[in-house]
Formats: structure tokens, C-alpha cells, sequence
């Protein structure tokens, strides 16, 4: 009896082995958050690749769909699907790729990369049908979904929109830039632009909305408003357009590098998460002024201390002191 | 066995067992090998006071007469423990100090201008805890004298000045005599402060004030002078 008992066992066993559905794991090199694929609109026609790889058997006769829907991928591909590859034999692994510009074909109302003006994502699914049962090698009517992680492609075509330059603050050699209107996981992007020279060249264009020229005073803020004028012509730079970049919300973007008493032309533009770029935004100028620190202080005042090599020597006696304190401290915990 | 035999047993082992419970309620102290301290106050540096400057003052004009927050940690070792206590001292601290920067006509700028400053010290000290130990004077008066290096630098914005050329960074070495007196906190807690010992090793827990006269102007040489008259503040834990 107990024989009979443990072969029917292992029998058993052997059956449910023998029924273990496949399962597919995907992965991609495109840049992702979590599991979400962002693509912007310059990127509609560019293929998005992703690797799969499989393990356990199909049902006799069953096939694994890899596909893209709108829907949940617990099912046969339907006709507003992209299909994108169908295995029918033991094949392990595998590339597929498709475009946002495929799949938006496919949809019940077709559109374009041009057309799409609103947010949308596509699911990437493997889908096979199920085993009959655990003991039954053949195929169920229905169908599940076998791929993991559940990646999804968000088509984000909608650039940010256009910010605003609160205040620009005059610093020593750099401009203090505050954006207005970023949203968050986005980047801000400024642009300066020389408008004058060292030595006080003036504007070609005396109409700006700031005057050709003016040395902005330190701390004084420009309002957003104090822009060029619409319709006036903007001056010309005479100095190529430096761009400083930063994460939304972590506060001012600070331009450095720049030149005191230089008049510059400040933009802004922000780049949402999936690479889209917002317009630029008003033109604001800003002019970067000497400003005096302690040391400047102390030396105009006749200091004679001039640090450098003395900063080296010293270096080396503080290590020293310190390599001191390391070494009996050591000693008095063997001590101890 | 008799049963007087057996009664001077009983005896014994009762007199035996308040002996064994008194050697256990015995506090004992562990040995006393050095101290940590932490202190905290005011560093004014007398930069101002350096000749070369003919009485003109940078310091003042871009701080006023803000002195800079100091913080130090040091640590002490005990070389003689008898009539008071001597040994020697390592001490780091930092001290910093911001203000607006200035523009040519003296109003405020937008950018931040900064001095700070990472004392060193190798110091020997004595402090007359004997006082305290034999007699329950809970006063601990102690002298230190010290060598000092001082690494500063200035900052204006995010970055290190330079003003012709010169890096404002640098260290100045010096000396420094402290005087000061500690209260000592046992007195306050007898119970706690043996707990204090037999759970972390702590001997004796001080409070003080110190004043100290410091000289950092690379003994008289010429630059900046980051000597100090400040008092300082803290509490120092005996092990």
C-alpha cells in the first residue's frame, strides 16, 4: 500500500513539472523611470528596444503573443494591438522594438505623431494561453499574462510650459536666476547672453527694455516684468549664449563664470521629464558687479597676509597634528 | 557530628552571608586614564589689530562686532595623578562666520562672504582636582598652555577668494594660555554619578568656564593675526 502511495507521488509530480507555464522577464537600455519608458515627441518614430528571455514550457499547440496594447495584456492581441512578435517554439530569447508612431496607428481612432497632442501609454505584454490543468498538457480556453516587469512606454508630446524669470540677482561674476514655473522632475535651462563689453561697449539697439549699458547695482532685483519689449528688436549678442542648468527645485540657477560689469540677456526653458522643451521665456537682462569679501576688505585696508604656500606647510603640520591625535588614541585603547 | 558542631556551622555561614552581600554593594571606580571634553563660545579673531592695517578695520566693516560661534572637542591624557592632575591635550575646533560681501560704495551685495577657521591645539595642562577627591570642594580650578595652528580660509559666494592673485586660505601657527574652573556635576548626584562609572566608565563629569589668551599671528610674523581673548564654555567627562 505504501509503495502504491509513493508512486503515485512522484507520478504526480512529475505531471505538474510537466505543466509549469512560461514566463517571461523583459528588459531595455532606454533610459526609464521605474518601469515607465518616457518618450517625447522628438523621439515618435525612434524604436524603443526592449530584450525578453523565457523559461517554462507553452500548452501543446499554444503560442506566447509579445505585444503592445492600450489594455490589460491578460489576452489574445486584438486588432487595435501591436504585435510585435509570436513564438510557437522553444525559442528562449529574443529583441523586439516598435515606435509610438506604430502604435498610435493601431488605435481604435487612429493618430499621428503630429495629431497626438495628449499624454498616452502603452502597456508591454506577453500573453499565452494557460495549461488545461496541472496534470494536463494541452491548452485552456484562456489566456494570462507571463511578462514581468510591466514596463510602460508613456508618450508625453506636450512640452512644459513657457516659465518666467522671477528675479535676477547680480552676484560677483555670476547672475542669480529665479525660474517661476517649473514643474517638478523637470530641469531649468538658462541661457545668458553677452549684450555689451568689458569696457563698456554699448547696444546696438538702444531700446531695449533695459537700458543699453546699465550696470544692474548688486541685490537689486529685475522683476519678471522689466523685459524686453515686444515688438522692439532685441539687441544683438556680442558673446556666444552660455547655458547653466539645474533640477527643478533646488532653487536659483546661478550663471557663473560670467564677467562683472557685462550686461547679459537671461532666458529660461524648461525640459519635463521626458525630454520635451518649453518655449523661452521673456527676455530679462541682468549685469554681474564686484563685490568686496573679507579678504578683499583686508587687503585693500593694507593686510599683508597673502596665504598660498604658507596654506601648504600648514596643511601638512595640521595632518601631522591630527596623525598625532589618531595614533594616541590608538594607543590608549590597547591600553585600556 | 555533634550538634555543637553543626550550631557553629550554622553561625558561620550566617555571618558569612552579609560579608559576601557587602562585597558586592561595594561601588568601585574604575581607573581614571584621561578626559573628553566639549566646549563652545565666542571667537573673535583680532584680525583688526594687525599694524600693517594703520587702524583701518575689515574685520568690523564686513562682520561688525559679531564674534564667530566655536566649537571644539578635545581629548586629554593623565600623566600624574597625585596632588591634582597633569597630562596633555589635543583639541580640534571650527568656527565660522558669514555677512553680506560689499560693494564699491559700501552697501550690501547679494553674495555671502565668510571667514572660517579650524583651530589645532597641543596643549599641557594641570588642574587641582585634589580639592575636590579628598575634600568634596567641588571646584576644580586648571591652567592649560597650549601650541595653536589655525588653518583659515575666506569664502565669497560658493568659492575661495582670490584677490591678486593671493588665495585667501592659509594656516597661522601660535600659542594660546587658558585658565578656567570646573564644577563637579558628582556632588549633585553622588548615585548617578557612580552609575555613570560603573556603566560607561565615566569617573567624574565637570561643567566649566575658561578664559583664554591666545596668540596666533605666527609668533609676531607678519599677516593675519587669529588670536583671540574669548571665554569658552563646556562640560568635560573624566574616564
Amino acid at each position: 500500500m505504501r509503495l502504491s502511495l509513493a508512486a503515485l507521488l512522484l507520478f504526480a509530480s512529475t505531471a505538474v513539472a510537466q505543466t509549469t507555464g512560461t514566463a517571461v522577464t523583459f528588459t531595455t537600455t532606454s533610459t526609464t523611470s521605474g518601469t515607465t519608458v518616457l518618450t517625447p515627441k522628438a523621439d515618435c518614430a525612434t524604436p524603443v528596444r526592449f530584450s525578453w528571455s523565457r523559461t517554462g514550457n507553452l500548452c501543446t499547440g499554444g503560442s506566447l503573443f509579445l505585444f503592445v496594447s492600450r489594455s490589460s495584456c491578460g489576452s489574445e492581441p486584438g486588432l487595435t494591438d501591436l504585435k510585435l512578435a509570436t513564438i510557437t517554439d522553444t525559442t528562449a530569447s529574443g529583441t523586439v522594438s516598435f515606435t509610438v508612431q506604430d502604435a498610435l496607428a493601431l488605435l481604435a481612432t487612429p493618430t499621428t505623431c503630429a495629431t497626438q497632442t495628449s499624454e498616452i501609454s502603452f502597456n508591454l505584454c506577453a500573453s499565452a494561453k494557460t495549461f488545461a490543468s496541472v496534470y494536463d498538457a494541452s491548452c485552456s480556453s484562456s489566456f494570462s499574462s507571463v511578462g514581468s516587469p510591466a514596463f510602460v512606454v508613456k508618450f508625453d508630446p506636450a512640452p512644459p510650459s513657457k516659465p518666467s524669470i522671477g528675479k535676477v540677482i547680480a552676484r560677483d561674476s555670476a547672475l542669480s536666476v529665479q525660474v517661476d514655473g517649473a514643474e517638478t522632475k523637470s530641469t531649468v535651462v538658462v541661457e545668458v547672453t553677452a549684450l555689451t563689453t568689458a569696457d563698456g561697449g554699448s547696444l546696438p539697439d538702444e531700446d531695449a527694455g533695459v537700458d543699453a549699458g546699465e550696470v544692474v547695482d548688486a541685490g537689486e532685483v529685475l522683476d519678471a516684468g522689466e523685459v524686453l519689449d515686444a515688438g522692439s528688436v532685441a539687441p544683438e549678442p556680442v558673446g556666444p549664449t552660455l547655458s547653466f542648468r539645474k533640477a527643478a527645485g533646488e532653487g536659483n540657477v546661478v550663471a557663473d563664470g560670467l564677467i562683472n560689469g557685462v550686461t547679459y540677456r537671461v532666458q529660461a526653458k524648461i525640459i519635463d521629464e521626458a525630454g520635451n522643451g518649453s518655449d523661452l521665456s521673456d527676455a530679462v537682462e541682468g549685469t554681474p558687479v564686484k563685490s568686496n569679501g573679507l579678504f578683499d576688505a583686508y587687503v585693500d585696508a593694507g593686510g599683508q597676509e597673502r596665504g598660498g604656500c604658507a596654506a601648504t606647510g600648514g596643511g601638512i603640520a595640521g595632518g601631522a597634528v591630527l596623525a598625532a591625535l589618531g595614533i594616541w588614541l590608538s594607543n590608549r585603547r590597547k591600553v585600556s | 557530628m555533634s550538634s555543637t558542631a553543626v550550631g557553629l556551622g550554622v553561625a558561620a555561614l550566617l555571618l558569612a552571608v552579609p560579608a559576601v552581600a557587602q562585597e558586592v554593594t561595594i561601588p568601585t571606580r574604575s581607573p581614571r586614564t584621561g578626559a573628553i571634553i566639549f566646549r563652545g563660545g565666542g571667537y573673535q579673531p583680532r584680525i583688526d589689530t594687525e599694524k600693517a592695517l594703520e587702524g583701518k578695520t575689515p574685520y568690523k566693516d564686513t562682520f561688525g562686532d559679531a564674534s564667530l560661534l566655536l566649537i571644539e572637542l578635545e581629548f586629554q591624557r593623565f600623566f600624574y595623578q597625585g596632588i591634582g592632575t597633569a597630562g596633555l591635550g589635543l583639541s580640534a575646533g571650527y568656527a565660522e562666520k558669514y555677512a553680506n560681501a560689499l560693494l564699491e560704495d559700501g552697501t550690501q551685495a547679494a553674495d555671502k562672504a565668510a571667514l572660517k577657521v579650524l583651530p589645532l591645539q597641543l596643549n599641557g595642562f594641570y588642574k587641582f582636582d585634589y580639592a575636590a577627591f579628598k575634600w568634596g570642594v567641588p571646584l576644580v580650578p586648571y591652567a592649560k598652555l597650549g601650541l595653536v595652528y589655525s588653518p583659515w580660509w575666506m569664502t565669497k559666494g560658493s568659492a575661495t577668494e582670490v584677490v591678486e592673485g593671493s588665495k585667501a586660505s592659509g594656516g597661522k601657527w601660535g600659542y594660546a594660555a587658558t585658565a578656567g574652573v570646573s564644577f563637579l556635576l558628582d556632588v549633585l548626584e553622588p548615585r548617578f554619578a557612580r552609575d555613570f562609572d560603573s556603566d560607561l566608565g565615566v569617573n567624574h563629569s565637570y561643567l566649566f568656564a575658561e578664559y583664554t589668551y591666545a596668540e596666533v599671528n605666527n609668533f609676531g610674523g607678519k599677516g593675519l593675526n587669529l588670536g583671540s581673548r574669548r571665554w569658552m564654555f563646556g562640560l568635560a567627562l573624566d574616564y
